[in-house]
């Protein structure tokens, strides 16, 4: 068995290192000036949109159309990188309870633990899990409207600073005049996280999460003029070097770390006969991620969680259904992302090597800024333990309220973990 | 005279740095029935003891086949001096191959009952309680206590009650014993009893211990207003007045090791019978005591380890 076991650690060492070779080594990194964040603003060459020049002896306009706002695609960065799926601490998978009385130990058909919620009992103690997890996002809407067919409206400056746009004609009703910029953003996210959790005691544990995340952004920008003034034709798009056509493009890939998580658990409250288990989780999201890319929200999180789960089942060794809690807040260096997490729902174990689990999960902002402040994704998953303590896991995260910030329209997740 | 007495003496400190050196040289293997905390702790415990090498540990998963592949394993590749089985699966699989090389069993409850017969080169620490100490608990209950009841099967834990009728008798206290071979009739055996008996003992009989059994012992118990001690903590939270339970998986693992060092420094196995656990875990519940009506004695509850309030 030990042979088994050695054998398996090299394959899941060299399982780790391809993907780490290739999360890292091999994706190019091609990203624009002032990086992913700024593809927006970069578009046009990032001063607005510079039209034709006028014709010599006409009043020197030099039109430069502004977008007023950007309607939150400038927050991207906090879109992207606060989702709500982080994988689970491992719970017990030893698969065995000792039954003191009859002097065995009793094979147990205890669910393999949720996806993405924490259930209360921990690792155990001195003991080590290792897992690694590929999560990918293809996001397609934010704030509701489809990323491919999204369109911002760009006023033309105040030329003559007298406070208003258009009037006295006949001069100066070009003001009136708008563009449309047509916007078809295409944006995916690959987070390869790895984790490390120990046990400190029976009840303690503490762990380790580095994503590695690859983010891939790509916008193209259709400009179309619409011609507002009643007296004048000035605004047209032109070729003459220096004014900017109605097609524009940017985005580019990056991959780097993440922000990097570290965690403990504490089950304070175990096998009470009236009670469900009960354990605390407290997690600190370090701004290792790079925020120009994307790859990190650039503040350090704070996340305090109380856990409840109860197992269920015919008998002790049987407890096959497990419904889980989680309840917490997390603290944000800016103030705005503080949120409230909840999490609930149910893991079942339906075969011996095999486990279902299904979870809601929410994200509430009470500061926010009315992109993304709530979130509600429901969860459904399978782990599937072939070998020893070895898990395989599967699933799938879709979005309940798609209105609500940057969302993808499903969410792909595998894994994989073993426990020495 | 002189030249002979250094030679003698250099012999001397040459023989005992090899005994020492032997001693210290010989090779165990470990066989773990599954991966269990209780047996880690066990395991734990012998290494801190054992005045040896252990050369390689083997955790068969819970499967009794994979545990004859390793004990093959650790024969042809390892061959070492002593295997220290842990855990009844992997002493059953120890025990049932004829070898040459002696078994040391740890954390295995009524080992007499699996050992075959004839098997020499066998030994161990076993989880269970003295029948002495449960004797003894009866006695401190009071002397109203003069016949206790027992369910048993003859082949898994007639060796026990055996015991049990010498060492009550001793301490005047007689076991009236009903043996059964399922546990459809434990009903019957218990209500047989009628009130015969001042107490009752559930003995560490898979029998006895199927939940339907120990229910009603604990009904008999309530019902008739007598004691029952049990085996855990769980039971004594399930009704029963007292529990005794083994109370170190590491000090059971220390037993075997001091076994495994006599026998690597010169001890036949068949020589050393089998211990019982040391250290014991009482809990006592004064709920149960409430309701039989039945007053602790404050110097059993000073012993106790958990109380049920």
């Amino acid at each position: 068995m030990r042979k088994k076991t050695r054998l398996l650690l090299h394959w899941l060492n060299l399982v780790l290192m391809v993907l780490a070779i290739a999360a890292i080594g091999i994706a190019p990194t091609v990203v624009n000036a002032g990086g992913l964040q700024d593809t927006i603003k970069n578009l046009y060459g990032g001063d607005g949109i510079l039209l034709a020049p006028p014709p010599p002896g006409g009043f020197n306009h030099a039109p430069h159309f502004q977008a007023a706002s950007l309607q939150g695609l400038d927050s991207l960065s906090g879109s992207l990188s606060s989702g709500l799926g982080v994988l689970a601490l491992s719970s017990s998978v030893t698969g065995f309870t000792f039954d003191i009385e009859r002097g065995v130990p009793v094979r147990t058909t205890e669910s393999l633990g949720p996806l993405l919620a924490e259930r209360a009992p921990t690792l155990g103690a001195r003991k080590l899990n290792l897992a690694f997890s590929y999560t990918r996002l293809d996001f397609k809407r934010f704030e509701g409207k489809r990323l491919n067919d999204l369109s911002l409206t760009l006023g033309h400056d105040d030329s003559n600073v007298d406070g208003v746009l258009g009037p006295p004609p006949p001069f100066f009703d070009f003001e009136l005049d708008e563009i449309r910029v047509d916007l078809d953003l295409k944006i995916k996210q690959e987070v390869f996280a790895f984790f490390a959790t120990y046990g400190l005691t029976r009840s303690w544990d503490i762990g380790l999460v580095l994503p590695i995340v690859r983010n891939r952004l790509r916008a193209v920008a259709n400009a179309t003029i619409i011609d507002n003034s009643p007296t004048t034709d000035v605004h047209f798009f032109d070729t003459i070097p220096g004014s900017d056509q109605p097609r524009s493009t940017g985005g580019g890939e990056k991959t780097g770390i993440g922000d990097v998580i570290v965690r403990s658990k504490y089950n304070f409250l175990r096998n009470y006969e009236d009670w469900p288990d009960l354990g605390v989780l407290g997690q600190v999201k370090l701004p290792t991620g790079d925020t120009n890319n994307l790859l990190g929200t650039g503040e350090t999180n704070f996340l305090a969680l109380l856990i409840a789960s109860r197992s269920f089942g015919p008998a002790s060794e049987t407890r096959w259904l497990t419904p889980h809690l989680n309840l917490g807040f997390e603290w944000s260096t800016r103030s705005i992302e503080n949120n409230l997490r909840y999490a609930f729902g149910l893991d079942a174990r339906v075969l011996p090597e095999l486990s279902l689990a299904t979870d809601l999960l929410g994200r509430w902002r009470p500061n926010g800024d009315g992109i993304g402040d709530r979130i509600v994704d429901i969860a459904l998953g399978a782990k599937w333990n072939p070998l020893g303590t070895f898990l395989l896991n599967t699933g799938v995260q879709l979005p309940l309220n798609r209105k609500e910030g940057l969302r993808p329209n499903i969410i792909w997740m595998l894994g994989l973990e073993y426990t020495f | 005279m002189k030249m002979t007495c250094r030679l003698l003496l250099a012999l001397s400190i040459l023989f005992s740095l090899l005994q020492a050196g032997s001693a210290r040289g010989e090779q165990v293997a470990v066989i773990t029935s599954a991966d269990v905390d209780a047996y880690k702790d066990a395991l734990r415990g012998f290494k801190r003891v054992l005045r040896h090498q252990i050369v390689a540990e083997y955790d068969m998963e819970g499967n009794l086949a994979t545990g004859k592949q390793m004990l093959a394993d650790i024969q042809s590749k390892i061959k070492p001096d002593l295997i220290l089985a842990i855990g009844p699966w992997a002493f059953q699989v120890t025990a049932a191959q004829a070898t040459n090389v002696p078994v040391v069993y740890a954390m295995v409850l009524n080992p007499s009952s699996l050992l075959p017969s004839g098997v020499k080169n066998v030994t161990g620490a076993s989880m269970n309680v003295p029948v002495e100490n449960t004797i003894r608990l009866f006695k401190q209950l009071g002397s109203q206590i003069r016949r206790v009841g027992v369910l048993f099967n003859r082949a898994k834990t007639g060796y026990l009650v055996k015991r049990a009728i010498q060492v009550g008798r001793e301490q005047g206290l007689e076991i009236v014993d009903r043996e059964i071979r399922s546990p459809k009739e434990a009903i019957q055996a218990l209500d047989s009893f009628q009130d015969e008996i001042h107490a009752l003992w559930i003995l560490p009989d898979e029998i006895v211990l199927t939940p339907e059994v120990v229910q009603y012992m604990v009904l008999f118990s309530y019902r008739k207003r007598i004691p029952l001690i049990g085996l855990s903590e769980r039971q004594a939270q399930m009704g029963a007045l007292l529990s005794l339970s083994f109370a170190s998986s590491e000090d059971i693992g220390r037993q075997a090791a001091e076994l495994a060092n006599s026998i690597l420094e010169g001890q036949p196995p068949d020589r050393l019978p089998f211990t019982m656990a040391r250290q014991v875990k009482l809990t006592v519940n004064l709920k149960a005591a409430e309701k039989l009506g039945i007053e602790i004695p404050k110097s059993l509850l000073g012993t106790a380890n958990s109380i049920i309030q």
